[in-house]
């Protein structure tokens, strides 16, 4: 019996592991629910507002795309396109080559974990150095990102302080506040000798053509105060179409994400700093990545592009808890990476990641939980169909035959018959039938008697009397 | 890259074409973002330094106040924007701490402490708006241990919704709520990671530092 990929990634996950992510899941899953219970007496309303909001602009896309291009240039911001993340990277290589840049800090940019643009810039030789604490222990470690909002939620202090030891940072030692100190002096110089920042967007207003980046260590509003050149790539779904919307997605982002009632630096960046200021970028550019976003807009899967990457959705799964970020084999774990991961590629791509679909027993936490009120499990019921309508063999793995179910199924009269059939079935040594699924499970249960068809003759009695 | 451009608007709009409907403009309140209980309809100043302190932010009362909080810090020199009243620095320099009115870049780093003008804040989040036009160099409010914001209390907003539908034209505008901090590790917070440790708020009214700086 084949199992699934997720399955057999958790089976073997590290018991550290495991019980880092669920600890760190269930922490801010709990402060997520506690404030908005305390700040909302219905906070429905605002993830409705929130929802409306973000699929308003999506489904205006043409035109709040060219408005926030023309609201940037004219703040004197340039902007550049590309049409998927390889062309991403090209464009920010070009862009960094050209001013003649070497050395760079970068804030977070999920967009730029697709396009793997750090190890581009670095094959490129220009230093990249992630300027986000958990981001920095990442990439000294050559590991990725196993949660959007805490990229080391599978990490606990003493791997962290391990890491620490072995790139030069200190000597071993385990106190998180000795580890945040280490990181701020590491980063300081690399802060003041970058020649350029790079960052992505958590949103791009298109009236005002403001982008906005929050951080909670500041680490980017000193990355883009100490170098010449910021540099954004963000994604095309980023566009929200007015500063005012701003106010109800800077409310339902950071207490979804973390618990907070405010991200600690919200920054609202217009444009390259004024020619009487001594810090900030002198030019400011903005690329816009589609990498299969503008397929999914047209698709039965456009709500995920409502998404505002405040993860949510993976500290309310079960499944993720207990399988790990990196399960998902991608960018995006969780629910929103097992319904935009096999969106991310071609036909073959999406074969060879479908099966994420299966990875969720459809209990609906997510969409309880997603302050833009996404339907991921539908969203993920649509894979499992399409997977089966193309007959996607990876994606139905470990799912039993269902034929002869959905033969029985399709006719009532079948059914009927096959339900009182069924009662033969007690005359049936099931347990002693070599059908290992079938041995598996009645190992430790044993079934009722079959008593098939009895509630179907109820309801004919009823309704004829 | 202009290629790539109409590339990615053909398929946004003929993408879009597909779609049977399109949602229409939500009509909202944006009071509906606004948090219950931070403001209690009174005294904006005492809901931003509730929701402020909140924040892990210290409140300072007066200038002498702020001398001894960065003393208690064990600061020795920062520095202090010259634009602000003369009050300050001069309680700063009677407490015994060195400030600069004007820092170079090799020298920031050498700073405990700097104090600037907050633009605005936002009582319901207890967040300081800092500003290009009021932040002499963006690197004194983001890299020393600890910042000092000195808010005329004129400017406050009751909301973040009131705040962005009146947003100064800048082209740095930030919301600050409290110090620099990460919970990266282990889900345990520690503050000071990249920015300030220690977040300092210091009103002060305009027509009062007007007078004292003539």
């Amino acid at each position: 019996m084949s199992t699934q990929r997720l399955d057999a990634h958790a089976a073997a996950l590290d018991a550290r592991v495991r019980n880092a992510v669920t600890a760190g899941t269930l922490a801010t899953h709990r402060n997520r629910r506690r404030i908005f219970g305390e700040d909302y007496a219905d906070s429905d309303a605002l993830r409705a507002a929130g929802a409306a909001i973000r699929q308003h602009a999506l489904d205006h896309l043409d035109e709040y795309l060219p408005a926030a291009e023309a609201a940037l240039v004219a703040h004197g911001v340039r902007v550049h396109y590309a049409r998927d993340a390889r062309r991403a990277s090209d464009v920010v290589l070009d862009i960094l080559r050209a001013a003649g840049v070497t050395r760079v800090v970068k804030a977070k940019s999920m967009v730029s974990e697709e396009a793997g643009l750090a190890a581009r810039l670095a094959g490129a030789g220009i230093s990249c150095v992630e300027s986000d604490l958990g981001e920095l222990i990442v990439q000294l470690d050559g590991d990725h990102p196993s949660h959007i909002v805490r990229p080391i939620i599978h990490r606990d202090r003493a791997g962290i302080a391990a890491t620490f030891a072995r790139h030069g940072l200190g000597d071993h030692d385990e106190d998180p506040q000795t580890i945040t100190l280490r990181a701020r002096r590491f980063l300081r110089e690399r802060f003041f000798s970058a020649q350029a920042s790079l960052s992505g967007a958590n949103f791009v207003s298109a009236e005002s053509g403001r982008v906005v980046v929050l951080t909670n260590e500041g680490n980017n509003r000193f990355g883009a105060a100490a170098a010449p050149l910021h540099v954004v790539v963000t994604s095309i779904d980023k566009v929200v179409p007015t500063d005012r919307d701003l106010g109800v997605l800077l409310a339902l982002l950071p207490r979804s994400a973390t618990g907070q009632r405010a991200t600690t630096y919200v920054e609202l960046i217009g444009g390259p700093r004024p020619a009487n200021r001594p810090s900030g970028p002198e030019v400011v550019q903005v690329v816009f990545v589609d990498h299969f976003r503008s397929d999914i807009l047209g698709s039965e899967w456009h709500e995920i592009l409502r998404c505002i990457r405040c993860g949510a959705c993976m500290n309310a799964c079960p499944v993720y808890r207990e399988a790990s970020g990196h399960a998902y084999r991608g960018v995006y774990p969780g629910p929103l990476g097992a319904v935009m991961e096999p969106l991310l590629g071609d036909a073959a791509h999406y074969a060879e990641r479908v099966d994420l679909a299966r990875a969720s027993s459809l209990c609906g936490a997510c969409a309880d939980v997603c302050p833009v009120q996404i339907p991921l499990p539908d969203l993920l019921v649509r894979h499992r169909a399409r997977a089966t309508r193309e007959r996607l063999a990876a994606a139905n793995a470990a799912t039993p035959p269902m034929g002869g179910y959905a033969f029985l199924a399709s006719s009532p009269r079948l059914w009927g018959l096959a339900l009182h059939a069924s009662r033969l079935l007690r005359f049936v040594p099931l347990a002693r039938l070599r059908i290992p699924l079938l041995s598996a499970w009645l190992a430790t249960r044993t079934l009722p008697d079959w008593r098939g068809g009895r509630f179907r003759a109820y309801m004919r009695r009823r309704r004829g009397g | 890259m202009s290629d790539d451009r109409a590339h990615i608007l053909a398929a946004v709009a003929a993408s879009l074409a597909r779609r049977p409907t399109r949602t229409p403009r939500p009509d909202y309140d944006p009071a509906v973002a606004t948090a219950r209980g931070r403001l209690t309809g009174g005294d904006l100043l005492a809901d931003l330094r509730r929701n402020f302190e909140a924040a892990a932010g210290s409140w300072l009362t007066s200038p002498a106040a702020l001398a001894g909080c960065l003393r208690e810090h064990g600061a020795h020199a920062g520095y202090c924007d010259p634009a602000l009243p003369a009050e300050i620095r001069a309680a700063l320099t009677a407490a015994g701490l060195a400030c600069a009115g004007h820092v170079v870049r090799a020298d920031i780093e050498a700073l405990d402490f700097a104090v600037t003008r907050a633009t605005a804040a936002i009582a319901e989040t207890g967040s300081l708006v800092l500003t290009d036009a009021d932040t002499p160099d963006r690197l004194t409010a983001i890299a020393p241990w600890i910042h000092v914001a000195v808010l005329d209390p004129a400017t406050i907003r009751a909301s973040l919704a009131d705040m962005l539908a009146s947003l100064p034209d800048d082209p740095n505008i930030v919301f600050v709520t409290g110090p620099s901090q990460t919970a990266d590790v282990e889900g345990i917070l520690i503050r000071g990671v990249h920015g300030p440790g220690v977040q300092c708020c210091l009103p002060m009214d305009s027509h009062r530092s007007q007078e004292t700086a003539t």
